[in-house]
């Protein structure tokens, strides 16, 4: 069972989310949508999740810089990936891959998934 | 030979001159006297030449000075032998003293004619003075020039300094400009994007859905023809505020109360459909400005108010106007779901989105065109609001662009 926490502000994400994740894993995940960055932090604290796809541009923030400060310390071991339409070098801050989490284009989620994104 | 020189210092055969002057006293003073003085005067005036010399070397040359200085020396010992000779009749030395200034006398007469020439070249003291003058005249022109230079100089090291200044604030404001343009680019490539990959996604969704006869089939579509919307809008906002850039304001004379009224005749529809609350109290005030971008402020603003009203709720507006001191307020006030003042400053800044969910969802273009048209218009614009307690947008208009009795002023 996979736990996936998504935090966007458009809620059509969560429609598209849930068809990628139903084809990849059928029934054997769970989906958790929140609008905003306050209830992802909640929802983070509340339960524990295996991936959290958060907006790379949520309202009201302008990028990872000012978000992952935020959410940092409530992911756990939860892989944190950021995602975007059209993701270009200037949006992968703070370029340190050691930082744990990572950027995908919103273009390339459903393959990404489809091709085992969360299997490991 | 010896002999004869011998004999020139031989006294015995002459009589002092003494006796001459019948060793009349007084005539042996006055003659004693005046040769003693004499000849300490010509000794003292060769040191004077002498002393004068070897101060001032430059003023006679030292061959002059020798051959004067002799000259007076050999003078003042005929004198001196003279007086010796009032009782010691020595007059063969005499004769030898008086034949050697004979000669030194000679050489001098001939030295003081050849002198001549270069002392008629020396300047006298009025054209010394002259020249003088025109020197200290000429110093004086050339510390005035020094001084002139030094303030050109300083002027133009002043002028450097403000360049520097100008060129670097120039190169700072471009530095900005570009580090707007790339952000301002980059923001749009995204917003673009997004409807685009929902577009596409969606279509994917849709041919599947489709085929297999599934129900959500219209849903997918409706989002589809949403995510068009969105990115027509986005584009349509885009280029108007690019217009803005090189909009030129066409200033007219028109009435704040009119131009309110226009803005909520175009809102008309979504002012039913929410069956908006509007309260108006603005008073007949002629402005001087561009009709256009007035109407593009107030509309842009009281759509904001609407939107940002929860759908539960009826949107109450508020729009007022009155001068304060030097400046027209007008004020338009809503109760809906504000926002957090810490971000103030970004909202007016393009593609900025302070709220989520789709109920108010904007392009983040509205308020930078708001901004950008106020400018133009040189109106200041500023806002208060916090969460869940209503925004208030004060647009503050210079009184100078107030319009009484049909001409400008206070």
């Amino acid at each position: 069972m996979k736990d996936v926490l998504l935090i966007d502000d458009d809620i059509m994400e969560q429609k598209l989310m849930h068809v990628f994740l139903t084809r990849r894993y059928d029934e054997d995940f769970e989906l958790t949508y929140v609008d905003n960055l306050d209830a992802g932090l909640k929802a983070l604290d509340d339960a524990e999740f295996d991936v959290v796809f958060i907006d790379h541009y949520l309202p009201p923030y302008k990028g990872a810089h000012e978000t992952y400060p935020l959410i940092s310390g409530h992911v756990r071991k939860a892989s944190l990936i950021y995602i975007s339409s059209g993701f270009t070098p200037v949006d992968r801050f703070p370029a340190d891959k050691n930082l744990g989490f990572s950027f995908i284009d919103k273009f390339d989620i459903k393959d990404r998934i489809m091709n085992g994104l969360l299997d490991s | 030979m010896l002999n004869k020189v011998l004999l020139y210092f031989e006294t015995n055969s002459f009589l002092a001159h003494g006796y001459c002057l019948t060793w009349r006293t007084d005539l042996i003073a006055l003659h004693a006297i005046s040769d003693l003085l004499i000849f300490a005067s010509y000794f003292v005036i060769p040191t004077a030449i002498i002393y004068l010399f070897v101060k001032r070397p430059d003023l006679l040359p030292q061959r002059v000075a020798v051959l004067f200085s002799a000259f007076i020396c050999a003078c003042g010992l005929t004198h001196l032998i003279g007086l010796i000779t009032l009782w010691q009749p020595i007059y063969g030395f005499e004769g030898i003293i008086k034949a050697g200034t004979a000669v030194i006398s000679g050489a001098t007469a001939v030295a003081s004619w050849m002198l001549i020439p270069t002392a008629l070249k020396l300047p006298s003291s009025v054209t010394l003075s002259e020249k003088n003058n025109a020197l200290s005249h000429s110093i004086r022109e050339q510390s005035r020039a020094y001084e002139e230079l030094d303030l050109i100089k300083s002027q133009l090291e002043l002028r450097i300094q403000e360049r520097t200044r100008e060129l670097q604030d120039k190169a700072e404001a471009l530095e900005r400009v570009n580090a707007s343009l790339s952000q301002y680019a980059h923001f749009a490539s995204h917003d673009l994007q997004e409807p685009l990959r929902k577009i596409v996604s969606f279509s994917e969704l849709a041919l599947d859905e489709g085929k297999a006869g599934g129900p959500e089939l219209g849903q997918y579509l409706e989002t589809i023809r949403k995510s068009a919307s969105r990115a027509r809008n986005l584009v349509r906002n885009l280029l108007h505020h690019a217009e803005l850039d090189r909009y030129q304001p066409d200033l007219q004379e028109i009435s704040l109360k009119h131009e309110t009224g226009r803005a909520l005749e175009t809102l008309e529809l979504p002012i039913n459909d929410r069956e908006c609350e509007v309260h108006i109290n603005v008073p007949d005030i002629t402005i001087r400005a561009d009709p256009t971008l007035v109407l593009q402020i107030l509309q842009n603003l009281i759509s904001n108010s609407i939107k940002y009203t929860p759908a539960d709720r009826k949107p109450v507006v508020s729009i007022t106007a009155e001068a304060e001191g030097s400046v027209i307020k007008y004020v338009i006030r809503d109760d809906g779901i504000g926002f957090d003042p810490v971000y103030r400053d970004r909202i007016f800044e393009p593609f900025a989105r302070l709220n989520t969910g789709g109920e108010f969802s904007g392009n983040g273009m509205g308020l930078a065109i708001v901004a950008k048209a106020a400018a133009l218009l040189g109106w200041d614009i500023s806002v208060e609001s916090a969460p869940m307690q209503g925004t208030s947008f004060r647009i503050g208009i210079p009184a100078d662009l107030k319009v009484v009795n049909g001409g400008l002023g206070e």
